[in-house]
């Protein structure tokens, strides 16, 4: 399985999970995140209608989804 | 407006099912700190997830932030949307939280921290700023409830009254069990928060016409409040000033970052986050829709905190609703009190009083509550600007302990010395320009240097000393691995 881990061990810092996907779901985070402010402020700034609250309920949606998706493996032992 | 003896009668009766939980939860108790601070770490997620949930969403949300939509706008849901975004940083910081306190035995994040860094100094400076920033928080928990019964009754029922009746309820519920009494009624509370909430908007709109006709009528009477900067609160400065210090809540907030010690298992923690999730967007969306519907049904008012109190007594929301929701803005501002008020006692308790019997932490705990619960009290009816300054803080204030808490997990070589700069810096940083030079919390500066301040001071300070002899290693590796989580 490839390593992941986005911090290194011998620098003093903490190892991520060797199995995949943290990289890429940090990325989703990061920018969602960064399109929740960026889009209303930038593609939709002054827009006088639905679409600015239409964006911001799809985002809500998104994290959920980008949530979901990160506490999915989650198991007891 | 709504008859006092209503008011109270709902009150009575939704105070005397909080008694029955809260006596029937302190029969479970076993009379220890564990089991009073954190309810023996054998919660399921429901109860929790719904805990949860009761303690974030206060009664901000139906009195401010419906305030801030009534005044500025759709930006007030992209701010709460930031902050709800922030959830996400629980798939990350859930698991540690869990597995370290469940490893080392914590009860306060305060603790944890100490731990982690072989310094009591680090708990108690954490522990320190908790206070500072939360007792005024706790305030405006009451001060809301003042504004609102107040509000709907045309002053019948009095700020003093109302301010009391709110301090009554927190503190029982607190005082006599502990987490259980406060999670179970937390769980009860949310319910009503949520269904009398759902309730009144679906009346609101009806009363509007519908949902077709209350989106047109907003659309071409209050355009301008759909985009954003909006009529100029919500300009891009301000969005970032506010959202920023929210969006690490989850993990800067001891009250809800607490509750991460108190499920029984991974499969609990999971739902408790679904429970989070489900209930933090529905109730957003209806505390910006209410604020929207307030703009047309109470078109015109000054102050736009009584936008909630002008929409419940505008004829538009049937009595029984009003007073339903009353109830729900009321367990809202109780539901965060009382839970504030336990997780400050934990910490006096814990990282104050360390080496106390568990008796003694568990009496030290019952002190604070009570002395937080009149501090809020006193403060709300006294109405002090100092309070209300530190209140406004208290978001960019707690961001202070975020770099020594990602670093208490993620980077080894993070010291002692390193967090006390970072923690202590950052807070007085927070105070200095709220409060001394006049920097409003609307203004992203404030935010930007209390957060960068705080991160520099931490590297630079953990960069230059050395890691305590008594430090813990939070490697938590294997035990991440054997639950799935990253």
């Amino acid at each position: 399985m490839p390593y992941t881990a986005p911090f290194l061990d011998d620098a003093g810092w903490c190892v991520m999970a060797k199995r995949g996907g943290f990289r890429r779901w940090l990325a989703a985070l990061t920018l969602l995140v960064l399109a929740g402010v960026a889009v209303p402020y930038g593609v939709l700034a002054g827009r006088q209608d639905w679409s600015v609250a239409g964006f911001w309920v799809a985002f809500a949606l998104a994290v959920v989804a980008v949530i979901l998706r990160g506490i999915r493996g989650w198991r007891d032992v | 407006m709504l008859a006092p003896t209503t008011i109270w009668a709902a009150i009575a009766a939704f105070a005397g099912l909080g008694l029955l939980l809260a006596w029937r939860a302190a029969r479970a108790n076993v009379g220890t700190a564990e089991d009073y601070y954190l309810g023996g770490r054998a919660f399921g997620g429901l109860v929790a997830g719904l805990s949860y949930a009761a303690t974030t969403y206060s009664a901000f949300m139906l009195v401010v932030l419906t305030g801030l939509t009534y005044r500025g706008g759709i930006g007030a849901l992209g701010f709460e949307l930031i902050y709800f975004a922030g959830l996400g940083l629980l798939v990350i910081f859930a698991p540690r939280f869990w597995l370290a306190a469940k490893r080392w035995g914590f009860i306060s994040p305060a603790e944890m921290l100490g731990a982690r860094y072989g310094s009591p100094w680090v708990a108690r400076l954490a522990a320190l700023v908790a206070l500072v920033f939360l007792m005024p928080y706790c305030t405006t928990q009451m001060a809301g409830i003042g504004l609102l019964l107040s509000g709907i009754t045309g002053g019948e029922i009095t700020l003093v009254q109302a301010v009391a009746t709110g301090a009554l309820l927190a503190a029982v519920w607190t005082l006599f069990a502990g987490i259980r009494s406060v999670a179970w009624t937390d769980a009860v509370q949310a319910v009503v928060m949520l269904g009398s909430a759902l309730l009144a908007i679906v009346f609101a709109v009806a009363a509007l016409g519908g949902w077709g006709a209350f989106a047109s009528g907003v659309a071409q009477a209050q355009g301008v409040r759909l985009g954003v900067p909006g009529p100029g609160l919500w300009s891009l400065g301000t969005f970032v000033a506010l959202s920023l210090p929210w969006f690490f809540f989850a993990i800067s907030n001891p009250q809800v970052s607490q509750r991460l010690f108190i499920v029984r298992d991974m499969a609990a923690m999971r739902r408790m986050i679904l429970w989070v999730l489900g209930f933090g967007l529905a109730f957003t969306l209806i505390a910006v829709t209410w604020g929207f519907a307030a703009l047309q049904l109470a078109p015109g008012l000054e102050n736009s905190a009584t936008a909630t109190p002008a929409l419940l007594t505008s004829g538009a929301i049937p009595a029984w609703v009003a007073v339903l929701l009353v109830l729900g803005i009321l367990a809202a501002a109780v539901s965060t009190l009382d839970s504030i008020a336990l997780t400050l006692g934990a910490m006096v308790a814990r990282d104050m009083m360390n080496r106390a019997q568990p008796g003694t932490q568990i009496l030290a705990g019952r002190v604070v509550v009570i002395l937080v619960v009149l501090f809020a009290s006193l403060f709300a009816v006294q109405k002090a600007q100092i309070v209300d300054q530190l209140a406004a803080l208290s978001a960019a204030g707690l961001m202070v302990t975020v770099p020594a808490t990602v670093g208490a997990f993620f980077w080894r070589r993070a010291t002692a010395a390193g967090a006390l700069a970072s923690i202590g810096g950052g807070a007085l940083l927070a105070v200095w320009m709220a409060m001394i030079q006049g920097v409003s919390v609307f203004n992203p500066v404030l935010a930007l240097s209390v957060g960068g301040v705080s991160v520099v001071l931490y590297v630079l300070v953990s960069l230059v000393t050395r890691p305590r002899p008594g430090a813990l290693d939070f490697d938590l590796r294997a035990e991440l691995d054997s639950v799935g989580a990253w």
